[in-house]
């Protein structure tokens, strides 16, 4: 039976048609998955579903019975709950009380032994009692998930969940979505990762702009053919030339030791040097310290001690903007939280980490500003329309080219640091930057970049670090080494 | 069967058209029902309106006065725009304008008494503009060091600048020739301001701040710290830097507007001297969406209020309170106006 049908959805915002008339189904015990470009509308789709948004057109139908979603309450109460792409919850309350919240129950000695035994059930980790503000992005996409997996829903839905979720994460998610199938509930599932698709999904629907462009069966269909439904045509993958020449130092770091915000020892004592023309990947699971190492770097932490070094020049302890203006890029992973500012329009966003650049002695903007801004969105395949649109109502994908544009392109720069840079790039967007950073490490740039995601760090790294537990726990040439045998490094 | 319901659901963006042809439509709204209280009091709902135009705009006498009100609800409007740019809730812009009066009257009655014109209006403006800049900046310090919300403090500190202002009508400065109404020294006369000066030295410190907050990177600081200090910190910029100035800045503004009242009018204090343009300025400010172009027109709507109060107490009985009435009025006008900026009815049917 079907769970749920969607039929001829149509969504208009000021600017753009997110959906035109989409139709769209659900059966039970089966996991529908969603394909699409950056900003073809798959966030919006699920959003109607789970009641953010209202439809201009077109019906909801719930196990055959017409309705209309007011509010993600309202959803909610229908059985319909969703792990949004980019986690939304009250800063000020603990995770318990934020699931309390959720559930629209009082805190009780019972609820909390129910929500226990609940995430204890899915293998599900997380500490109930710590503060929202204090958790990092990975932190809280286990949250929306713990959060969706404690209601006792018909469908889920998961938007690009596994973007930030480690490699362990992941099996868990897809073993945790098998038993919800199992008991005859529905999954829809949002990925960027075509491989995912096919692990785990029965049917597929890619959209284009915000057209429908296939449904099919899972074994009726193929890598390519998702691809070229995807983009609208064949894709080929970048792989450049491994390691050109180096020289000098670009960035040093020496016996570095950091803190996480609660003050536990994140970063034990790590030294590590990138060479112009060269790119270090730092492979590690979510928590292994390699987030506050690179805010360290950065400007954005305090070390405890040691010494960063840009070109020779010691920084630690400085500002942000003191080492970017040292030429520096920082790409963040927490894309709403500090990499934009989202409810100021692109353009701020654009230059806003190099305002000394674009600005006079009294403080006024440089009248080159917007065609140097139109310029950098080109390369990043955005219109120059979008310089006056906030960065909220942007898709996920396209604040991460904002983001990257920005940090690569507005100012000279010698030295990148980025973490999780592919986090929510569609698959064309994605060799797209792998070429660009390889691009800018042949002109003799020194790329740090940390990921949790290792055929991205064996792509790309000339050399390959695995972190664990604040430490650098081994060092891998790039050219030699295999995806699998990172795999046992990184989970032994 | 079907049934129509009506439901509020979100919107997800409006245009700036929209926003203006809803401001206005608001507005009218609450003068609409501002006549049906009127009618409620006895008053032909005509003749106030009448009454309430010819006051306040139709008549020069009575733009004059509107004019002279305008001024210190403009710059506090002001006040209010930079701070709430920022995400800071100074709302004390009241207390800022009355120590801004009351350092402007320090140096243009005991500490300057002899400059000479044009030198005693800029010590003027500089005065109020330290005297209210320093008031509201202790509250950004507050924030600063021990995380208190200013919102509490600037309100607080309203009535702790209140009881100052008491205290030297009363006691410190109390200009003993007066006998019975406790009234301060006054001004030498060459701090006096013609309502034109006063009038001018505000359009040049909206032209300032405007060029300040829409043409230069302050602005953006600004909006860069409503955005969150993580954010800001990544962008360069030192949150508690600009919670310092701008609060400074803010309250500075407010504190010229007490300033120039002062030396536009009577040129001494007396205990009535707060009579609420701080607040005023605060609505003018929700009303013209905190974009500074649109302040004076704002503002300009809410001196109509206060220059068309007596009349309406003389010529219709009424009491003076109507005008609190009515602008309590137009804040709701701003609330429907943001509601509606933000959500929409519709019919569902079922
Ligand atoms: N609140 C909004 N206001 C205005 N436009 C919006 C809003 N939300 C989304 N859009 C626009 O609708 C289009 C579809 O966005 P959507 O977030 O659904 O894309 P997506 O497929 O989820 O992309 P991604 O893979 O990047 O997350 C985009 O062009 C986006 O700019
Ligand atoms: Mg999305």
């Amino acid at each position: 039976m079907k769970l749920l049908e969607l039929r001829g959805i149509t969504k208009r915002f000021a600017h753009t048609v997110a959906l035109d008339n989409v139709d769209f189904d659900l059966l039970k015990g089966e996991v529908h998955a969603l394909l699409g470009e950056n900003g073809a509308g798959k966030t919006t789709l699920v959003s109607i579903i789970s009641g953010v948004y209202q439809p201009d057109s077109g019906q909801i139908l719930l196990e055959g019975k017409p309705v209309t979603l007011k509010s993600p309450r309202d959803a909610y109460r229908r059985g319909i709950v969703l792990v949004p792409q980019h986690p939304a919850l009250p800063e000020s309350l603990t995770v318990y009380e934020a699931l309390a919240l959720f559930l629209d129950k009082s805190p009780s000695r019972k609820l909390k032994t129910f929500i226990e035994e609940r995430l204890r059930k899915f293998g599900i980790e997380v500490d109930l009692d710590k503060r929202i503000s204090l958790l990092t992005p990975y932190e809280k996409v286990k949250v929306e998930i713990a959060k969706a997996l404690v209601a006792d829903a018909k469908i889920y839905i998961f938007d690009e969940a596994t973007s930030l979720l480690g490699h362990g994460d992941r099996e868990l998610l897809y073993k945790i979505i098998r038993t919800l199938c199992a008991e005859g509930r529905g999954v829809i599932y949002i990925t960027h990762r075509i491989d995912e698709v096919f692990n785990i999904a029965d049917r597929v629907t890619v959209l284009r702009k915000g057209r429908k462009v296939l449904t099919r069966r899972i074994n009726e269909v193929t890598r390519e053919e998702l691809l070229e439904a995807m983009f609208g045509k064949k894709l080929e993958e970048y792989a450049g030339p491994r390691s050109a020449s180096t020289h000098g130092e670009g960035l040093a770091v020496e016996n570095l030791t950091v803190q996480d915000d609660y003050g536990r020892l994140a970063v034990r004592n790590v030294t590590l040097s990138v060479k112009y023309g060269e790119i270090v990947t730092i492979l590690a699971a979510p928590g292994a310290g390699h987030r506050e190492f690179l805010e360290a770097i950065v400007g954005l932490r305090k070390p405890v001690s040691g010494r960063v070094k840009v070109n020779g020049i010691d920084v630690t302890g400085r500002d942000p903007s003191f080492i970017r203006r040292m030429g520096v890029a920082y790409i963040p992973d927490d894309r709403l939280g500090l990499g934009v500012a989202p409810g100021l329009a692109v353009k701020w966003n654009l230059v806003m980490r190099d305002l000394d650049k674009f600005t006079t002695k009294v403080g006024t903007f440089h009248k080159f500003l917007n065609d140097a801004l139109v310029k950098v969105l080109e390369k990043v395949g955005l219109a120059p329309d979008v310089l006056p649109v906030p960065c909220a109502e942007l898709s996920g994908g396209q604040i991460q080219r904002i983001i990257t544009a920005r940090e690569l392109f507005l100012r000279e720069v010698k030295v990148i640091v980025a973490l999780n840079p592919f986090y929510g790039l569609d698959y064309e967007t994605t060799s797209l930057l792998r070429k660009t950073l390889i691009d800018l490490r042949n002109s003799g740039c020194a790329i740090l970049v940390a990921t949790e995601d290792i055929e991205e760090a064996v792509k790309l790294g000339d050399r390959i670090l695995v972190m664990r537990e604040g430490k650098i726990l081994k060092e891998f040439s790039g050219s030699t080494v295999s995806a699998r045998e990172l795999a046992k490094v990184l989970t032994l | 069967m079907t049934r129509i319901r009506i439901r509020i659901v979100r919107r997800e963006r409006t245009t700036r058209g929209f926003h203006l042809l809803l401001t206005v439509l608001s507005l009218i709204g609450a003068f609409l029902i501002a006549g049906v209280l009127m009618i409620f009091l006895g008053v032909n709902p005509l003749a106030f309106y009448s009454i309430f135009l010819q006051s306040s705009i139709l008549t020069t006498w009575g733009l004059q006065i509107t004019l002279s009100y305008l001024v210190p609800i403009l710059l506090c409007c002001l006040s209010a725009i930079v701070s709430y740019r920022a995400a800071l809730w100074n709302i004390g812009q009241e207390g800022q304008y009355i120590i801004g009066a009351m350092t402007a009257l320090a140096a243009g009655a005991f500490l300057f008494p002899n400059v000479p014109p044009p030198l005693s209006y800029i010590i003027l403006v500089l005065a109020g503009a330290a005297g209210g800049g320093v008031w509201a900046l202790i509250c950004g310090l507050l924030r600063i060091v021990s995380e208190i919300n200013e919102a509490v403090t600037t309100l607080l500190m309203y009535y702790v600048a209140l009881q100052l202002l008491n205290y030297v009508c009363r006691v410190a400065w109390r200009n003993p020739a007066f006998v019975g109404h406790p009234e301060t020294y006054s001004l030498a006369p060459q701090y006096m301001l013609s309502f034109g000066g006063s009038l001018a030295i505000a359009i040049a410190v909206l032209v300032i701040t405007w060029f300040l907050i829409d043409r230069t990177k302050l602005g953006l600081e600004l909006d860069l710290l409503s955005e969150g200090f993580r954010v800001a910190q990544y962008s360069g910029v030192k949150p508690s830097r600009v919670i310092l100035w701008s609060m400074f800045f803010s309250g500075a503004l407010a504190g010229i507007s007490g300033a120039l009242y002062l030396a536009s009018t009577s040129g001494f204090l007396q205990p009535e001297f707060s009579v609420g343009y701080g607040f005023a300025g605060i609505i003018a400010a929700w009303l013209c969406d905190l974009k500074v172009l649109y302040a004076p027109l704002a503002s300009f709507l809410l001196a109509m209020m206060y220059s068309s109060g007596h009349a309406l107490q003389a010529c219709l009985h009424v009491s003076i309170d109507i005008i609190d009435a009515i602008e309590g009025l137009i804040l709701m006008a701003v609330l429907t106006v943001h509601f509606f900026t933000r959500y929409k009815i519709v019919l569902v049917r079922q």
